[in-house]
């Protein structure tokens, strides 16, 4: 099986999930205004599909013209849709920002994590011969990261009056 | 064409659990006035799998195969995210509140490095880990910082075996810890939610999401403004972790492991299990394979 029957498989899952999650999600809000419905979120899920393919199609390019560069795809990603939504640059920056406004977070993340859960049975055995020490070892350096950023951002957010 | 429909049962398993998980919806619990936490879909996603796959559920092909579609998967998250930067940054500029919040977001970067701040003295005094524990500090111990610790000191060195001993834990319980972890710090109300918002972006995709997710269910109505920080800081960190990783925080990591082995006797307790070390050649082959921009999946 190729790369690209992958890619077509796991994008057209996890769009057409997103978008059944994205309503169930917003349907649980009790607020009638602010339910997405499944063709609701299709436009803003198609432009995140064309950013996506786009960002492909860029990474290619530049192993192409320049193959000592290696970013990633994920960053032609970020830089397409920093610049598509950009207010001002585009006529169209602003319809891009509502369309992919509509998909919510949650629960685009739910199969993200659903593919994510079903691989991470595979570590479960190496998991469980870790000693102790590195399993609380690893969960105190994730709160190191998180609570450390969290100062910083409280003490110059507070000293520069953002809150 | 039948191949290509040869792996159905992904993604089957994988629209079952997330149908599931979001029928179940989130959940607030409340132990004390200001002790509590919620619980959301992605995470039950996430929990729902990992216990199936425990119970042998699952094949070893199918969980391998399933893997390979999460990078896959997450590029609509990073879109979502992307799109959401500038609208984001220019709110806070006509709020008159850029060079603030720029600079807050910029200097937070340096918050990553609460890894070894935090973890490595621990580990080292506590917990009596030997250069493991310089691996496993490091950072979040994702693919990156895999692949530093891979090209510096190999992975099947102490330090290596950190490193995926910190890999797997984080690919089991991350994603959980990270949502409880700020679920509960938000509901302390020592940090403005704008604070815990920056600090959601650790780099990794599902652990900012699910700490971010906590955020939006305790604050909904800052839903939007939290979202900018999080997601700037997690672009930024995306930019600048590797660099960051080799040039501030390892030689940090080293230095703090010199004086931590000088005030107590160092026994190294953790020895390389043959799977580990399978385990991270394949993940690092996997990494390269990827750099070059073939996923390597050929089949």
């Amino acid at each position: 099986m190729t790369r690209y029957a992958m890619l077509i498989k796991g994008w057209c899952v996890t769009g057409v999930l997103a978008a059944i999650c994205n309503y169930i999600y917003t349907l649980r809000m009790n607020n009638p205004a602010k339910v997405v419905t499944p063709l609701d979120a299709v436009p803003g899920l198609l432009l995140m599909l064309g950013m996506i393919i786009a960002s492909q199609l860029c990474h290619k390019l530049m192993q192409k013209i320049a193959p000592g560069v290696k970013a990633p795809v994920v960053l032609y990603i970020t830089i397409i849709g920093i610049l598509l939504t950009a207010p001002g640059l585009f006529p169209f920056s602003g319809f891009v920002y509502k369309s992919i406004s509509k998909v919510s977070l949650l629960p685009l993340c739910t199969p993200i994590l659903a593919y994510a859960g079903i691989g991470g049975g595979k570590d479960l055995k190496t998991f469980k011969q870790q000693g102790i020490a590195i399993v609380a070892t690893t969960l105190i350096a994730l709160f190191g990261t998180f609570i450390g950023s969290a100062i910083i951002a409280q003490l110059v957010m507070k000293g520069t009056g953002v809150i | 064409m039948k191949d290509f429909f040869k792996d159905w049962k992904i993604h089957v398993f994988c629209a079952v659990i997330a149908l599931a998980a979001e029928l179940i919806g989130v959940r607030k619990f409340s132990i004390t006035a200001s002790v509590g936490f919620s619980l959301f879909p992605m995470l039950y996603a996430m929990a729902i799998g990992i216990v199936l796959g425990g119970c042998k559920l699952f094949s070893m092909e199918t969980m391998k195969r399933s893997s390979s579609y999460i990078t896959i998967s997450v590029m609509f998250l990073t879109a979502k995210v992307a799109s959401g930067i500038s609208p984001g940054i220019y709110d806070i500029y006509q709020q008159g509140k850029l060079v603030g919040s720029g600079l807050a977001l910029i200097l937070q970067e340096f918050g990553n490095m609460g890894t070894a701040v935090l973890g490595l003295p621990i580990a080292v005094l506590v917990f009596k880990m030997g250069r493991a524990a310089v691996g496993c500090t490091l950072s979040t111990s994702r693919e990156s910082t895999i692949a530093i610790i891979g090209e510096l000191y190999g992975l099947d060195s102490e330090e290596g075996i950190g490193v995926m001993g910190g890999y797997v834990t984080g690919t089991v319980l991350g994603t959980v810890f990270f949502g409880l972890m700020a679920s509960i710090c938000a509901h302390t109300g020592f940090f403005h939610p704008y604070a815990l918002g920056a600090a959601c972006g650790v780099g990794s995709a599902s652990m900012m999401s699910a700490s971010l997710g906590a955020l939006e269910v305790e604050f909904p109505q800052m839903a939007e403004q939290i979202q900018t920080y999080a997601y700037t800081s997690q672009a930024l960190t995306n930019g600048d972790g590797m660099l960051m990783s080799i040039l501030l925080t390892l030689p940090l990591t080293n230095w703090l492991y010199k004086k931590c082995a000088h005030i107590r006797g160092i026994d190294t307790e953790v020895t390389p299990t043959a799977e580990m070390v399978t385990a991270g050649q394949e993940l690092a082959a996997a990494c390269q394979a990827e750099n070059d921009g073939e996923g390597g999946t050929e089949k």
